[in-house]
């Protein structure tokens, strides 16, 4: 050891350890018990995004149940094709029977389908499933509610945020039906998305906004490491499997090493415009007007540069993923001004040619999200709470 | 009296009665303020009680803790940077008489705090809290590299800062084990 290493480690043995504090713990837990009241007060914004989010489509499924329980199967009427044109309306759907009103489906990338829902029967209690051959099977109970299902390699992770605004994050491994035990979080989830073995949380906590790391191990879920993102929006993870966090102006990668992480250099984008998951071959679907094929690294060289292909829509969508073979499926929410909803389509040969028409579409529905059908087609939550395939006239 | 329960699980708590003049000596070192430091560990004490049910050694949560302050001190400075006095050198200390040892551990402290907060960091997990390279480096998020180099980079402005002669042993690497 040198000189100056033995004088910095007697130098720091000999740091003052000074405490005006008589009893720390106490002002511990006072700090403890106002951070959980803040969390409590401040959960109303979020229970009442969640109502309208969740709530109110699960009152429209149950008055469109008959007096036996099974669901009629109503849909809205369908809207005209108006600026696109389109075909008619495909009668390629089915519906895919669940024991409740689905919230969330997810498509992991060793092709397994995830929808997650409430339990119609039980109060409180959720559940997520996996969907083969257009049946939900292997469905397992989860403490609810369950706001969104996401999908990675063996696991499902499910999270949502109860009426008195806690968040509960669930592990669910469906090919051995067990759960990681789950825990109330310090916040509200807002986001979630995985990367790296793991899974990144965007989290509202008194103190502000922070993305929080979990992995899941032999006693159930890790908190591994956490770090606060002022302004954070939402989570996403671009197809060549990198994590960004987004903000009020940028995307930040999130840099996982074996139990943290760190940021990379943050690139441009407005917080106010969507990223919704994975655009193949490496980007992300991304909305700045038009649906486009964003590439986030690419992004410090401009805008422009970062875009690949560009769809025009009528209307922002709630939902956007690439369909195998190099298409695209999007969907919108709601007829409101100015938007068809529905599901539409897009061939590689039509995103090709200019994607001034997509190939096909299913017109009047109220698309919540979307997730490729290992099985073929598209899968689709409806606003209404169904869980629908859809298979395309071009596909 | 307060009657209600504790907020705080009891584990936790016994953690706390028992090593709160450590963990403030730990977060002086890293700030350089002992009342900085009270509030660092208080700050980082309340994120881990929010956070229990996830904390894997409840009977030690030592390890969790001390990342806590970690990341709290990090994300404290990153906050205030912009407020801090930049100084492009470390103050020159030569003069120090070498025999006064509280004066010259009082000047390296002293200039531990003039060193950028990532780089103060790895000095004090590496030779306050005896941390490996590895261990310092899963800690702080970053590569075995960047804790060699940070370490030899800091020793080499302290060691102008109490005005030692240049070694170069201090260079290759940095490492005290």
């Amino acid at each position: 050891m040198s000189q100056i290493e033995e004088l910095l480690r007697q130098a720091l043995s000999e740091t003052p350890a000074a405490t005006t504090v008589h009893d720390p713990l106490a002002a511990v837990d006072r700090r403890v018990r106002r951070a959980r009241a803040r969390i409590a007060a401040g959960a109303g914004v979020g229970v009442a995004a969640v109502a309208a989010a969740v709530i109110v489509p699960l009152t429209v499924a149950g008055s469109s149940r008959g007096a036996d329980g099974l669901q009629v199967g109503h849909s809205p009427s369908p809207t005209p094709a108006a600026t696109h044109g389109g075909p008619p309306a495909s009668e390629a759907v089915t519906t895919v029977d669940a024991p409740g009103p689905i919230s969330s489906v997810a498509v992991s990338a060793d092709g397994r389908a995830y929808a997650a829902g409430s339990w119609q029967v039980s109060s409180g209690a959720a559940f997520v499933g996996q969907v083969q051959g257009g049946k939900l099977t292997h469905v397992v109970t989860v403490p609810g509610p369950a706001d969104a299902v996401i999908a990675d390699m063996d696991v499902a992770w499910v999270y949502g945020t109860d009426r008195t605004g806690r968040s509960r994050l669930t592990a669910v491994y469906l090919q051995s039906g067990g759960t990681a035990p789950d825990d109330a979080l310090p916040g509200r989830i807002l986001s979630a998305t995985a990367a790296a073995d793991s899974l990144f949380v965007l989290t509202a906590t008194p103190q502000g906004t922070e993305v929080d790391r979990f992995v899941t191990d032999n006693q159930g879920l890790a908190l591994v490491d956490d770090h606060p993102v002022a302004g954070a929006k939402r989570l996403v993870t671009d197809a060549a499997g990198q994590a960004w966090v987004q903000t009020g102006r940028q995307l930040i990668p999130l840099l996982p090493e074996a139990q943290t992480f760190s940021f990379g250099h943050a690139v441009p984008w407005p917080g106010g415009q969507p990223v919704y998951g994975p655009a193949l071959p490496s980007g992300v679907w991304a909305y700045d007007g038009r649906l486009i094929e964003l590439s986030p690294p690419l992004l410090a060289n401009g805008t422009s540069v970062a875009e690949g292909w560009r769809l025009n829509t009528n209307g922002v969508p709630s939902a956007a993923v690439s369909a195998p073979g190099g298409g695209a499926y999007y969907g919108i929410r709601s007829a409101a001004a100015g938007s068809d909803s529905g599901v539409f389509y897009y061939s590689r040969r039509a995103m090709t040619d200019g994607a001034a028409r997509p190939d096909d579409r299913l017109a009047g529905v109220g698309v919540a999200a979307l997730a490729v059908d290992p099985d073929g087609g598209v899968l689709l939550v409806t606003t209404s709470g169904k869980l629908q395939h859809w298979t395309p006239a071009q596909s | 009296m307060d009657r209600r329960a504790p907020a705080v699980d009891p584990r936790l708590g016994d953690y706390v009665r028992g090593q709160w003049p450590a963990l403030v000596r730990y977060a002086t070192a890293l700030c350089g303020s002992p009342s900085e430091a009270e509030e660092l560990v208080q700050s980082a004490l309340v994120r881990v009680a929010l956070r229990w049910p996830f904390v894997r050694d409840k009977d030690n949560p030592d390890g969790y803790v001390r990342r806590a302050v970690l990341n709290a001190y990090l994300n404290v400075w990153r906050r205030v940077r912009s407020r801090e006095t930049s100084m492009a050198e470390v103050p020159d200390a030569a003069g120090v008489d070498a025999t006064a040892g509280v004066a010259e551990g009082v000047a390296l402290r002293a200039a531990l705090q003039q060193l950028p907060a990532r780089q103060r960091a790895v000095l004090v997990l590496r030779y306050l809290e005896d941390r490996s390279e590895t261990e310092t480096a899963d800690l702080l998020g970053c590569s075995v590299g960047t804790v060699k180099s940070q370490t030899s980079k800091g020793l080499a402005k302290l060691r102008r800062a109490v005005g030692l002669p240049d070694d170069v042993s201090d260079l290759h690497d940095g490492t005290a084990r």
